[in-house]
């Protein structure tokens, strides 16, 4: 297998802000997914493999190439930015043809490529209006046009789903799929577990500009399992549904704390191994005692939590 | 497909770039206040007198064009080259095409001079037209200038070409100045805008050897030494220390060219770090 990304104690400083640290890993043909709450470095990995940065430290290699500056590789990688930034004055067909010109197509060529990319992604019978009248969504669609459209063997995008409505989502998902069925390598950055786990198996974890893990999405969810996760509920008779709840092997523990002032009653903060088997005992065990549970959430379900938890 | 020459990455963007001037904001506040010396000509032939000495052409032509009008235009069309790019965040798809990242800077500036060009052009020209057409009747007689000057000056003649020439040279200088400050620091408007009042307005008019750091004392220099004597006669040179002509054109001449390639140079290995 070769490798299409190679990164070996890669650092990236903002100053005195570390962006991304010390990180090294490989990553292989196909899609994968890059994951990790706001702040986790992956604009900043992206923007490395892209070539708009230029390492602090270490070395990276992309398609066998150091990507900062680095003409040749351009021609070969495509790059979704995350920033929300078009022309505006221009229609989307404009823009992308422009950025096709650029890759050295002739203006015929570089126009039916464009019409081509931006009919991929969705955006047919909008491409000759103009950017600014677009939604956030279509900007979105118009940033991963141009990436694809000269026929990258690498696609970079960061964040690729954030704006996009559900059918959005899908039809975009969809595209990775033909585009990684097609040969094309992509790496694709989310804060959002489920939307990579519906596009790949191969994730790399970041947090906090730190590569936490990296593997199938089977092992690391193996690896939160053993996250306690925290479930706060509100009930009439809090201190006798956390008496019995105690008693089940999932609960790690129970606090008591003041409910809603205008509510009788209190809030119990659980920390449980497994949530499911908790939810299945307390819908017995309250119904049992008529403990009056009013509200059940899950506080820290967040991917920021989890990733919280990883690097403890 | 091979990477793409400075040469031809240029001549899309310089290509793109004036189609998106032509219906730019920015181009039509340069066409406003490129209007002003024209209706400042306007009104004068109404109110126009007998004169002596160098024609209103020069003042109008100097004061208004050359000392205000020229460094605020390539301000608006020039600072915006690269910096609009970095601003907008928009820098990220030139920057990660294969071209050479500086025909940016030549490709987008270029644009911006042609479209600052034809406007000072039209705006002088029309401007001397009105001066000249209406003032016909006021001007001095070719005795009273070679009394005023001891030689046999010819009006109109030094005149409107020397001044067209310096409008032109010096946008064409200036915008590149600002375009290339654009590649090193963010708001270079606010920047030229200092530099316009503080070193063009200020600085150029101070007696002294510190007026040759401006590019209105090089500016002078030229229209002093390829057009007319009555140009030395100006209010407004009153604390002008002036230079050979062809020095003070080869200084205009190195000032943009060291603009454009050390623009060039910073956007071939600066980092943009571009907010997400």
């Amino acid at each position: 297998m070769t490798a299409v990304l190679e990164a070996r104690d890669l650092g990236r400083w903002y100053g005195q802000v570390v962006g991304l640290n010390d990180l090294t890993a490989t990553i292989g043909p196909g899609i994968t997914g890059l994951l990790g709450p706001n702040g986790a470095g992956k604009s900043t990995f992206l923007k490395l493999i892209a070539g708009e940065l230029r390492p602090s430290s270490g070395r990276l290699e992309v398609l066998g190439h150091e990507p900062f500056a680095n003409r040749e590789l351009y021609r070969r990688v495509g790059f979704a930015p995350q920033q929300d930034a078009l022309y505006d004055d221009l229609t989307g067909l404009e823009f992308v043809t422009l950025l096709v010109r650029l890759h050295g197509y002739g203006a015929r060529e570089a126009r039916d490529r464009a019409r081509r990319a931006l009919g991929r992604a969705g955006l047919d019978t909008a491409m000759d209006r103009r950017c600014a009248g677009y939604s956030k969504g279509m900007r979105q669609r118009t940033r991963l046009a141009q990436a694809i459209a000269c026929d990258p063997e690498l696609v970079v995008a960061d964040e690729p789903l954030t704006g996009l409505d559900p059918v959005g989502r899908r039809e975009v998902l969809e595209l990775f799929r033909e585009l990684a069925e097609g040969g094309v390598h992509l790496i694709v950055s989310s804060h959002v577990l489920h939307e990579v786990e519906a596009l790949t198996e191969e994730i790399l974890l970041l947090h906090r500009g730190r590569l936490l893990a990296q593997g199938s999405v089977g092992e690391i969810r193996d690896l939160l399992d053993h996250h306690p996760r925290r479930v706060e509920l509100e009930a009439r008779e809090p201190r006798a549904l956390a008496r019995a709840l105690l008693a089940f092997d999932e609960v790690a523990g129970v606090t008591l704390a003041p409910g809603h002032p205008d509510a009788a009653g209190g809030r119990l903060i659980v920390e449980t191994r497994d949530v499911q088997a908790f939810q299945r005992h307390l819908t017995a065990t309250a119904a049992e005692l008529r403990a009056g549970v009013r509200s059940l959430e899950s506080t820290d379900a967040s991917l920021e939590a989890v990733f919280d938890y990883l690097v403890r | 497909m091979t990477a793409v020459g400075l040469l031809s990455a240029s001549a899309v963007l310089y290509a793109n770039q004036l189609r998106r001037l032509a219906r730019a904001r920015r181009t039509w506040v340069a066409l406003v206040l490129a209007a002003l010396p024209v209706a400042a000509a306007a009104v004068i032939v109404q109110f126009a007198h007998r004169y002596e000495g160098p024609p209103p052409a020069m003042s109008i032509g100097w004061v208004l064009q050359v000392q205000v009008v020229v460094p605020i235009l390539a301000l608006i069309l020039g600072s915006s080259v690269v910096s609009e790019e970095v601003d907008d965040r928009t820098l990220t798809f030139l920057f990660t095409r294969p071209i050479p990242r500086p025909a940016l800077l030549w490709g987008r500036w270029l644009a911006s001079a042609t479209v600052l060009s034809v406007v000072l052009a039209v705006s002088t020209g029309a401007t001397l037209w009105i001066l000249r057409a209406g003032l016909a009747d006021h001007a001095p007689t070719p005795e009273q200038l070679a009394a005023l000057e001891g030689e046999d000056t010819r009006l109109g003649a030094g005149v409107a070409g020397p001044l067209m020439a310096a409008v032109l040279i010096g946008g064409l200088t200036y915008s590149a100045l600002f375009a290339a400050v654009g590649t090193l620091f963010r708001h270079t408007m606010i920047l030229g805008l200092g530099y316009t009042f503080a070193i063009e307005g200020f600085v150029a008019n101070l007696p002294g050897k510190s007026q040759t750091l401006t590019i209105q004392h090089h500016l002078r220099s030229f229209v002093a030494g390829y057009g007319s004597p009555l140009w030395r006669e100006l209010d407004a040179f009153q604390n002008a220390v002036f230079g050979p002509g062809p020095e003070a054109l080869l200084t205009l001449a190195t000032v943009l060219a060291v603009a454009l390639l050390g623009g060039s140079w910073v956007l071939a290995r600066r980092q943009y770090v571009l907010p997400s």
